[in-house]
């Protein structure tokens, strides 16, 4: 996975590109707007990790101009935090937002969300750590070993994949997993959750379903509350 | 305007008041000074009203004239103080009561003639008052006398020429008085009180509405209005000036923040390691508040009605990650009657999110955000509870309770409030019967 990362000031560039460097990618650096643009010119790159406060104008510029042609995924690294700030970068386009500090594996994983969104140049497989699931063949494996899970429950930990470690809206789940002709019992989705848990469980994996009630589902670190690598 | 007690039209009114009170005192004391030097004045005047009385009541003709008996009655009641004696042209009496009080003298029944007279008859005094009565084209002469006054005639005299001579004149003189400068001031008072009004919807740092202009503003108001403006405008500038230095310091104290948490990764695990990425955590969330701290207090407060419960999950789906690590669970109930509220989303979000952070790091284990019914928002936890006695103290900065997280600059709470503050709103702190604690939002209403 070839990425570039556009951050302008020198050590927080250099720091942030070991760590992802030592998370597998492949990566570039710029310090400006302009070598930004030259750099994506010349190599394909899987994906952009963009700042916005660059010496020579803003990330959202060089975005809104990415966006108009055939650009690669975008993940904007800002010190700007407040809701409009990250509204306006969602609105132009950027497939996440993180704000700085940002830890490594934090970021390792939403670069690997935004490779796995639908349309990504990525695989056909989603993994986290020893968990991972085949989306052509529809098999899911923990070490390699086969875990016992139907259709539903396939489709759910799908979704949960490509945004582990955050939040999956119910409606989102429900859309994704439900074909808009089938007929779905009010606990319908709480069941494959559920029985999605008890076989992760049950195969002592690391990770676990967490549920936020009202709200949705996310993909988490099983095990002792606290215990963060 | 309010109707304040102290608004320029009823001071008006209560001096115009009283001046008119003061104008009915000088008048009453002049009538009565009057009367008290010429009491024959006053017999005059009460004896003057028992004719018209009398006259009034006449009735019939030529030889069948007669009194009507209610006219009479003071004189059939009071045969010994009261008198009178009608006479026709030819000199016979054509109705009396009481006529041995009065001696007729010739004097008294001269044609045209009013006549008074005071004078001593058997002892006593008596006063008299004669006079022409014209009755259906016949001349008549009416003659009333009185030795004693048990009726009060005198007194009622009195009160009616006080009442002729004061209140008359003067009620409809004050009431126009205290009408038409009422009506004036509410008139030039109402630049100044839309000059207050605009003054009021002024708000530091959101788009204001323009002053009020126009040919009928007063040079003194639009004065008042300018300055105001220009007040305004500084302050506006200082607070731009303001924002923007929280920017910088939030570029200049993110950078190396995230230079920091970006190394932690690749020193080798262990405690140490762990222990540094705590600390840096910590920090972040301190620099984090700080600049919260400083922008929570000039957010513009919210002109849309917006839903709570969109909000509060976006709040819950963002700090679910950060409770997972801390072994503490989210849920949201949104109430189903609703949760509008009117407040700018940001300033929600800051204020709840710093409730729930607050609630995790505090050792709250299920927190629920309960949003609605409009225009509350409720985190309640199963941590400890609020220290007794300190529900408000803990909204103070660097007030940090008892159980305070480790590493915490004692800001969130004060946040919470400040951005409550900026909206308009209020928040609240109780421990519930159910036990932990409970923190409550309370919104503008969307209607409002």
């Amino acid at each position: 996975m070839r990425l570039l990362l556009v951050e302008d000031h020198p050590p927080l560039a250099e720091a942030l590109a070991a760590g992802l460097a030592r998370g597998g990618f492949a990566v570039d650096c710029a310090g400006s707007a302009a070598e930004a643009r030259r750099s994506a010119a010349g190599a394909a790159y899987d994906l952009v990790v963009l700042d916005i406060g660059l010496p020579d104008g803003s990330g959202l510029a060089l975005l809104a101009e990415w966006r108009r042609g055939d650009g690669p995924p975008v993940l904007l690294l800002t010190a700007r935090g407040e809701l409009h700030d990250r509204v306006a970068g969602l609105d132009t386009g950027a497939d996440d937002y993180l704000v700085k500090p940002v830890e490594i594996p934090e970021l390792l994983a939403r670069c690997r969300a935004v490779l796995r969104r639908p349309g990504a140049r990525t695989g056909p497989a989603l993994s986290e750590g020893p968990l991972m699931l085949d989306t052509a063949t529809r098999n899911a494996t923990l070490h390699g070993e086969r875990l016992p899970l139907a259709r539903r429950e396939i489709g759910v930990l799908g979704q949960l994949l490509r945004r582990s470690g955050r939040v999956v809206p119910r409606a989102q789940l429900e859309q994704a997993v439900y074909g808009f002709d089938e007929v779905v019992g009010p606990n319908a989705l709480e069941a494959a959750v559920s029985r999605l848990r008890k076989v992760l469980e049950a195969a002592d994996a690391p990770l676990t379903v967490v549920t936020v009630r009202g709200v949705g589902w996310m993909l988490a670190p099983a095990g002792e509350a606290g215990k963060r690598p | 305007m309010t109707a304040s007690t102290n608004s320029l039209g009823r001071l008006l009114a209560r001096r115009l008041a009283l001046i008119a009170l003061a104008v009915a005192l000088v008048n009453l004391t002049a009538v009565a000074l009057r009367y008290a030097s010429q009491p024959e004045e006053l017999a005059r005047s009460a004896l003057q009203r028992q004719v018209e009385s009398l006259a009034a009541g006449i009735a019939g003709d030529g030889a069948g004239l007669r009194i009507a008996a209610d006219r009479r009655a003071p004189f059939d009641a009071h045969p010994s103080d009261y008198a009178f004696v009608l006479v026709d042209a030819a000199g016979a009496t054509v109705a009396s009561a009481n006529s041995d009080l009065l001696p007729l003298q010739r004097a008294w029944l001269q044609d045209g003639a009013a006549i008074d007279a005071d004078l001593t008859h058997a002892g006593r005094r008596l006063r008299v008052a004669a006079r022409a009565i014209d009755h259906d084209g016949e001349s008549l002469r009416l003659v009333v006398g009185m030795t004693g006054d048990p009726d009060r005639w005198l007194l009622r005299a009195l009160l009616d020429e006080l009442a002729t001579h004061v209140a008359l004149p003067l009620v409809p003189v004050v009431l126009l008085l205290i009408g038409t400068s009422a009506t004036l001031v509410r008139r030039a008072m109402a630049p100044v009180m839309a000059a207050a009004a605009w003054a009021r919807a002024l708000h530091p740092g959101a788009a204001n509405p323009a002053p009020p202009t126009g040919g009928t503003v007063p040079d003194e108001v639009a004065d008042l209005v300018d300055a105001l403006g220009r007040a305004l405008e500084r302050l506006e500038s200082a607070l731009s000036a303001e924002r923007r230095r929280s920017a910088e310091a939030a570029h200049a104290l993110r950078t190396p923040l995230a230079v920091l948490a970006a190394r932690i990764d690749a020193l080798p695990p262990g405690p140490a390691t762990d222990a540094l990425a705590r600390d840096i955590r910590a920090l972040t969330r301190t620099v984090q508040q700080l600049l919260s701290a400083a922008t929570a207090d000039i957010a513009a407060p919210g002109t849309t009605a917006i839903d709570l419960a969109d909000i509060a999950a976006g709040v819950a789906a963002q700090l679910a990650p950060f409770a997972h690590v801390q072994g503490a669970t989210l849920s949201l109930h949104a109430d189903p009657r609703g949760a509008a509220a009117r407040a700018a989303p940001a300033a929600v979000e800051l204020a709840l999110g710093n409730l729930v952070e607050n609630a995790v790091l505090h050792g709250g284990r299920a927190i629920t955000i309960e949003a609605g019914p409009s225009p509350l928002l409720r985190v309640r936890d199963d941590g400890p509870s609020l220290p007794a006695g300190h529900e408000q103290a803990i909204f103070e900065p660097f007030q940090r309770g008892p159980q305070a997280a480790p590493g915490g600059a004692g800001l969130g709470l004060s946040i919470v409030r400040r951005a409550m503050a900026s909206q308009d709103g209020a928040v609240e702190a109780r421990n519930p019967p159910q036990g932990g604690a409970e923190f409550s939002l309370r919104f503008r209403a969307a209607a409002d």
